[in-house]
Order: structure tokens, then sequence, then C-alpha cells
């Protein structure tokens, strides 16, 4: 029987969160919050700030995983690097907010161990997943669903043909592609042209 | 962006673009700052629609952190921290701790090497399982599985063996949806059965179902700790050109090391 946890280890926790895995994600929010939350509370933030910082952090972070923006290094920790995207991330909520608050409070997570500089690389994705979420709910019944079936549901364009009565999976990928040029429109970002 | 940028776009990000096609892909992608920037548009884009289950995701292991008292450490203010640090009973606690996980960790280190190889079988198992979602090949398995699909596809995964097993076991991809449910319901000697059953069934190495049965029967070997017949099973993997699961099994038999 093993006592170590197997998130000890950086390679499985780095390859669990890109497999998508429940546990990992589980393990990794709960290890973020506490590494972070004492540092928000001393920068003035409350619960609800730390939750925020949180969330969109690990949100950041699997962009980054999925996408190569972070590659794998053996002598780098992920948290190290989750870490530097949330105190970023703080960074930005504080000076949105304009709080006043003791520089001091700073130097309790300071940049002189972390390897990274991602802040130039980082995207916030929290207002315009806002921004689609609520674009979502407006558009056609057929749209939304088969956004939901391929994007959340994993479903396959096959599927996705049978349930919503299109003739073939070519048919269904036209209409998905119609239907998120649509939400783009919605969205207010740049059009896609065919 | 046209359809057919974004329909290539959609194949490479589910890695689906066939080898050649991915290469020449990817020469673009280094060339062409137009084709860099539209990609990156497109991943911020799909990104912010899936991240809206993520947040979903977080949302509820934050709850069900919260409900555990997980969250609820007062966190430390530089006060608390000073006054924690002049308490010399926490040293003391924190010297047992150490002595009991010096001990803890000679115990780990004198176990004999047979339970070591199975704790490594069972860690690689959780590194790379993730049940069946990703699917997006189309498939040929039978209608009448759509009610367990859809169980399963929810993470429903006793409701979508009750719904195999009212089925008939000769239905096509039968074998192999009953083997992957019963490999998320922790049965792992039933997956095992019905995987190796699937490999029988299809014995076709280029049937999607096929490709699929190996890899989640190496994976249930893993978790049954047989790890030599794993191996056999992701070598012959490895064997086939083209199969989606190539890359993965060689990254595992890697995590597995030498035998």
């Amino acid at each position: 029987m093993s006592v170590f946890h197997p998130f000890y280890n950086q390679r499985i926790l780095y390859q669990s969160l890109l497999a998508g895995q429940d546990a990992a994600f589980e393990y990794l929010y709960k290890l973020l919050y506490h590494r972070i939350s004492g540092y928000i509370f001393a920068t003035g933030g409350n619960p609800t700030d730390t939750k925020t910082v949180v969330h969109e952090s690990i949100i950041t972070l699997v962009f980054n995983l999925h996408y190569q923006k972070y590659a794998w290094q053996e002598e780098a920790e992920l948290m190290t690097y989750v870490t530097s995207i949330a105190r970023n991330k703080w960074s930005e909520m504080r000076r949105q907010v304009a709080r006043q608050v003791p520089i001091e409070a700073d130097d309790q997570l300071n940049n002189a161990d972390n390897p990274y500089q991602t802040a130039a690389d980082e995207q916030d994705f929290e207002q315009r997943r806002l921004a689609v979420e609520k674009n979502l709910a407006l558009m056609g019944d057929k749209c939304r669903r088969c956004i939901d079936l391929f994007y959340f549901q994993q479903k396959t364009m096959h599927e996705i043909a049978a349930l919503l009565g299109w003739a073939s999976d070519d048919v269904a990928k036209k209409e998905k592609y119609r239907c998120l040029k649509k939400l783009r429109q919605l969205v207010g970002l740049s059009n896609w042209n065919d | 962006m046209t359809y057919d940028r974004f329909e290539q776009f959609e194949a490479y990000t589910a890695n689906t673009l066939p080898p050649d096609q991915r290469e020449e892909f990817e020469q673009e992608i280094n060339q062409n700052p137009v084709t860099r920037a539209e990609l990156s548009d497109y991943q911020q884009f799909r990104h912010s629609i899936e991240s809206i289950q993520l947040k979903h995701t977080l949302e509820t292991i934050h709850t069900r952190l919260d409900r555990q008292g997980a969250l609820t450490e007062a966190p430390p203010s530089p006060v608390v921290v000073r006054a924690r640090q002049r308490f010399r009973p926490s040293w003391a606690i924190a010297g047992l701790v150490v002595l009991l996980l010096a001990g803890v960790g000679w115990y780990w280190w004198s176990w004999p090497s047979e339970t070591e190889s199975a704790t490594l079988a069972e860690q690689t198992f959780v590194a790379y399982y993730q049940p069946e979602t990703q699917a997006r090949t189309q498939t040929t398995c039978a209608r009448d599985l759509a009610p367990g699909l859809q169980a399963y596809r929810a993470k429903n995964y006793q409701a979508a063996l009750d719904a195999f097993e009212k089925l008939p076991i000769e239905l096509a991809c039968m074998p192999y949806y009953r083997g992957i449910t019963h490999l998320a319901l922790n049965h792992t000697n039933e997956a095992i059965t019905e995987l190796e059953r699937a490999l029988t069934y299809y014995p076709d190495k280029t049937d999607l179902t096929h490709q699929k049965a190996g890899w989640y029967l190496a994976l249930a070997y893993l978790k049954a700790n047989r790890t030599a017949e794993a191996r056999t099973r992701l070598k012959a993997i490895l064997q086939q050109k083209d199969h989606p699961y190539g890359t993965v099994s060689e990254k595992v038999l890697a995590d597995l090391g030498n035998e």
C-alpha cells in the first residue's frame, strides 16, 4: 500500500490535469487555495476574492496546458507556476478595484523563487467566458444544444446529427460552425467569414 | 475564418489530423503569422466556451471542500504567524511528525520490490485513466447502445452498466462498452474479461473499437497490478502505425521504466 499521494509526483499531476481528472483538480484546488489565501487576506482580500483567484488561475492554467503555452519542465514545480498565475491575477484584480493595501504585505509571496514570467503570456478568460455564457443562453435551442453536446458532453458529430435530426455528420459540422459564428457575433468578437 | 480553416483547427485540437497533415500544418503555423493569429483566436474562443463547464466543476469542488472543512483554516495573518512561531509545543509536534514521516519513509523504502512495482502500476493507472469522453470518430456501434452511452457520458456508470447488461452481448461494441463501464466502476476483473472479449470479437487491428479496447485493457491490467500483461498490450499498440493511443502508450511504457 502506498502512503504517498500520487499527485505528489508533479509529472503525474501534470498528466492528470491534462486528462481532465476531477481528483487532480481537487488536489490542485486545495493546495492552491491554501497557498494563496494568506497572501490575499494579507493584501485586503476576502474569501470570495480567493475563490475567484483560484478559479480563474486554474482556468488559465488549463488553457496553457492544453495549448502548450506551458512546457513541462522536470525541475520546475507546477504549483510554483500556477501560484505565479494566481499572484498576477490577484494583482490585476486589485488594480481594477484600486484597493488601498499596505505595500509591505506583498513581501509574503514575492517573485524571488519564481522561475516564470507569466504575466505577459496570461489570458484573462473571465470576462469573455461570462459574455459567452450569457449569449449562449440567448441562442436558438438547436445551436445551444449543438454547442453543449460537442464542447461539454463530448459527443461525436455523428451522435449530434442523430440527436438534433440533421441529415449527416457534414451537415452537423456546418451547423456547428454557423452557430459558433453567431455566438461570436453576439459576444462582439471579430466575424468569421466563409 | 473560413469553414475549412475552422475544421482544420478543430481536427488539430482533437488530435485527429493524420500525421503528415499535422506536420504540414505545424510548419504553416511556424512560418505564417496570420495562421498563428487565427489559431490563437480560435483557441481562446474555444477555451472561453469550454471553461464554462470547468468553472462549474471548480464550483462543485469548492462546495465539496468547503463542506468538508478543508478550506476553512484561518488564513495566516503576519501576527498569527509570529505567534505560532513562538509556540514551542508546535515545534514538538513538528518534530514528532518528522520522526513519524521518517519511520514511514523507512518502511516504504524497505518494502519488497513487488509491492513497489504494484504501486507504480497503480499510480500510472491513476495518471493516464480517463473515461471515454473524447471519442470523436464516427462510430459503427449499435444504435441500441445509445441510452447506456448517454448514462456513461453523464458519468452515471451504474445506470450505464444496467442498460448495457439488458442488451445481448453480440451487439456491435457491446463487450467494449461493458468493459470500460466496469473499469469506471472499479470492477477491474470484469473489465478485463469484457475487454479481452472485445479484442476477440474485433480482431481487425485497424478497427477503432479494437484499438480503444486494447488501450483500456492495458489500463485495466495496470489497475490490477498485472504490469507484465499491461506492457505486452502497450507494446502491441506501439507496433500499430497510426494507432490513436500510440503516443500515450509510449509515455506509459516510459513511466513504467525497465522490466
